[in-house]
């Protein structure tokens, strides 16, 4: 019965030949597939028959199917995603409002108020000129737009971080129900193909989760993985926990784990686009923070000196500029009084004791209002003139922008590595795949060939008989 | 080190250095069209308090330079007034000159106080002179004649002055009363000159003549102001 042993033999020769080819075929298609990982597949040998006394081979059998993947390496490339994310983001959004900012352009901040003491300055020459009181009033108003238009758009954008962390929650929820499902599957797929597939999968989602949200992953022996947040666990084998948005006393957003305990807030060490957010959030409530302490301190400095002089009514103690306490920065604007009618712009320092009205060239307040460019007034200790502290809140948003682009650029060279040595450890490389491609088929070939010739054997044996 | 190397390393690695090379061009060439090299803050944060401060300082020296082109205008009519009015002052002089000579009879006298008459009013019309409405000699009241129809000085004793540099002003405007009243009262003192033609009073002529002299050297002293 040996030549039918030898058939048996050959045809499972045939069938791991056939699956080989299978996995070539697969890893082949999907050479550039994103976070796919190469599959290999482990050949033993049956175990021999004894038989009227000797030992009879049963050919080779698939041992195992094997995905090729390091799962240090996978670890890192998710937290990395998760770095690079943030980094993104927060320049993206720090990028949005640097543009808004607008250094150098006509109507911008720190344009508009040069502008502004430029024509200040320009009334020096003749103080009761009234083209010149009203060019006065026309920068001022300017400049009032310009600073009410960085307030707007700063809270504009506060609000659309806050309402798209808001909406994205259902979205992050479904991916993280998403990874807890893919674990049960992967072990109910037991050593099956579809195993790797699986697998594949759930790690781009993870993957995803983490270019959102960051997360840190780590891989059990069993296939599956387990997904924190900050040390929390979002999904541990086919549990899962859901994340919150919230927003705290001060109405900033938050985001938090929702535990069986009660919710554990993670806003802090988001990392991702949620990260970059974050931190783009906090920053640009740092700009306004200072933008507005800047306003209350102008408008305080040149009203008190404005409210001094007299206009040309005589009348005296008139306000330039208008604010409110709650919103400086959005609320600034012209006093109606001096919009209405620019003579009531009080740049006098007396009243002319015959007329009862300030000489027309009477320039005294002026020259202080204009002194008030150099005056140290701003920044906690007084150390700044009201230019200088304005480049700083310039300064700062430029900095914080070029530290995310900086730092994006040196998470994208991690990425990159970390990519390619995934690559190297995970991916398919053609001509390897292609020799396999020519072992398998001569290994085909060769088990039809004994197939053949056994065949032939048993045929001539049959006459025989 | 890399063991293996594949397709899409490969493929990907090639992709990002094709997105540098456009991105880097794309940088380039936004500063050949802005003519800027730098049209980001970000692009080089540290430089944005030198370049705050110079773009500052360029806007206040055009503000000055402004300043100083009307100074030039105001003082020039200043000094046309101030020299105008001068010889109209030497002109009293030399007649009060050749009014204290003797030979001349009653009748050429009051025919010089006719003369007299015009040139007190071309004086009037110099001292009420103005340059655009702005005038010229009434301190920081510039906005109405300094002098009335009785002679007597209205506008304002402080000098007008205007910045040409944040720390040097110019004066541009001055205090009519000093000019033309400061020494002696010129329109007084012409008045005075009339009454003693027509009284042909050498004594009081030769007055006339000291306080033309005075005067005459006040305005001088505001011409070589402006002069300096």
């Amino acid at each position: 019965m040996s030549l039918l042993t030898t058939l048996h033999a050959a045809r499972r020769g045939i069938t791991v030949a056939s699956e080989g080819i299978n996995i070539v075929g697969h890893n082949t298609a999907n050479a550039t597939t994103d976070g796919y990982s190469r599959r290999e597949m482990s050949v033993t040998t049956m175990y021999p028959l004894y038989r009227n006394g000797t030992w009879l081979g049963q050919g080779p059998q698939r041992a195992s199917f094997h995905r090729s993947a390091d799962s240090f390496v996978d670890q890192n490339m998710i937290g990395t995603a998760g770095f690079q994310q943030q980094a993104k983001e927060t320049y993206d959004v720090l990028s949005l409002v640097e543009s808004k900012l607008a250094d150098s352009t006509p109507g911008s901040i720190i344009e508009s108020y040069r502008e502004f003491n430029e024509s200040l300055r320009g009334l020096s020459a003749d103080p009761g000129d009234p083209n010149l009181r009203d060019q006065v009033v026309l920068y001022a108003s300017r400049f009032t737009n310009a600073v009410n238009g960085v307030a707007e758009f700063v809270t504009d954008i506060q609000e659309s971080l806050r309402s798209d962390m808001e909406t994205s929650m259902g979205h992050i929820n479904d991916k993280i129900a998403t990874v807890a499902e893919l674990n049960r599957r992967i072990i109910a797929a037991g050593g099956s193909m579809s195993l790797g597939d699986l697998q594949d999968q759930r790690d781009l989602v993870i993957r995803e989760l983490a270019e959102i949200s960051g997360v840190t992953v780590r891989f059990s022996p069993n296939g599956q993985a387990n997904v924190f947040m900050d040390g929390h666990a979002l999904v541990q084998n086919e549990n899962h926990r859901e994340l919150q948005y919230y927003e705290d006393s001060n109405g900033d957003p938050q985001i938090a784990v929702n535990a069986d305990s009660g919710r554990i807030t993670v806003t802090d060490s988001l990392k991702g686009r949620f990260g970059g957010r974050n931190t783009a959030y906090n920053k640009i409530k740092e700009t306004q923070d200072s933008l507005n302490d800047w306003v209350t301190q102008f408008v305080s400095d040149f009203n008190t000196v404005h409210q001094a002089g007299y206009d040309q009514g005589g009348n005296t103690g008139l306000d330039f500029f208008s604010v409110n306490t709650i919103s400086p920065a959005s609320s600034l604007t012209v006093d109606a009084g001096v919009l209405a009618d620019s003579s009531t712009i009080a740049v006098a320092g007396a009243l002319n004791a015959v007329t009862g009205f300030p000489d027309a060239g009477d320039r005294d307040m002026l020259d202080q209002l204009i002194a008030l460019e150099d005056s140290a007034t701003y920044g906690a200790t007084g150390v700044y003139t009201a230019r200088q502290e304005l480049t700083n809140i310039y300064a700062v948003i430029a900095t914080e922008v070029r530290d995310a682009q900086d730092n994006f650029e040196l998470q994208s060279m991690r990425m990159e590595d970390i990519t390619e040595l995934r690559a190297s450890i995970s991916g398919v490389n053609l001509d390897e795949e292609a020799v396999k491609l020519m072992q398998y088929q001569a290994s085909y070939e060769a088990a039809s060939r004994v197939i053949s010739v056994t065949n032939n054997l048993l045929g001539q044996l049959m006459e025989i008989v | 080190m890399l063991i293996r190397s594949t397709l899409f390393s490969r493929l990907s690695y090639m992709s990002k250095e094709n997105t540098e090379l456009s991105v880097d061009l794309a940088d380039v060439q936004k500063q050949i069209a802005t003519g800027k090299r730098l049209n980001r803050m970000s692009e080089e944060p540290w430089s944005i308090s030198q370049i705050h401060q110079l773009r500052e300082d360029t806007s206040v020296q055009s503000i000055f330079r402004r300043a100083s082109d009307e100074s030039t205008t105001l003082l020039s009519q200043t000094e046309n007034a101030l020299t105008n009015s001068m010889n109209v002052v030497s002109r009293l002089r030399e007649m009060a000159v050749t009014a204290a000579n003797d030979t001349y009879s009653q009748e050429d006298l009051d025919g010089m106080v006719q003369e007299v008459g015009t040139l007190k009013e071309r004086l009037f019309a110099l001292a009420n002179s103005d340059f655009d409405g702005r005038f010229l000699f009434a301190g920081t009241a510039y906005d109405a004649e300094p002098f009335d129809n009785t002679f007597a000085y209205v506008g304002s004793t402080n000098e007008v002055s205007i910045d040409v540099s944040k720390n040097s002003q110019v004066e541009v405007g001055f205090d009519g009363s000093d000019v033309f009243q400061g020494s002696v009262d010129i329109f007084t003192a012409i008045d005075d000159f009339v009454t003693a033609l027509g009284n042909d009073d050498g004594a009081a002529i030769q007055t006339a003549m000291n306080d033309f002299d005075s005067a005459f050297n006040k305005m001088g002293d505001y011409l070589t102001r402006i002069g300096g």
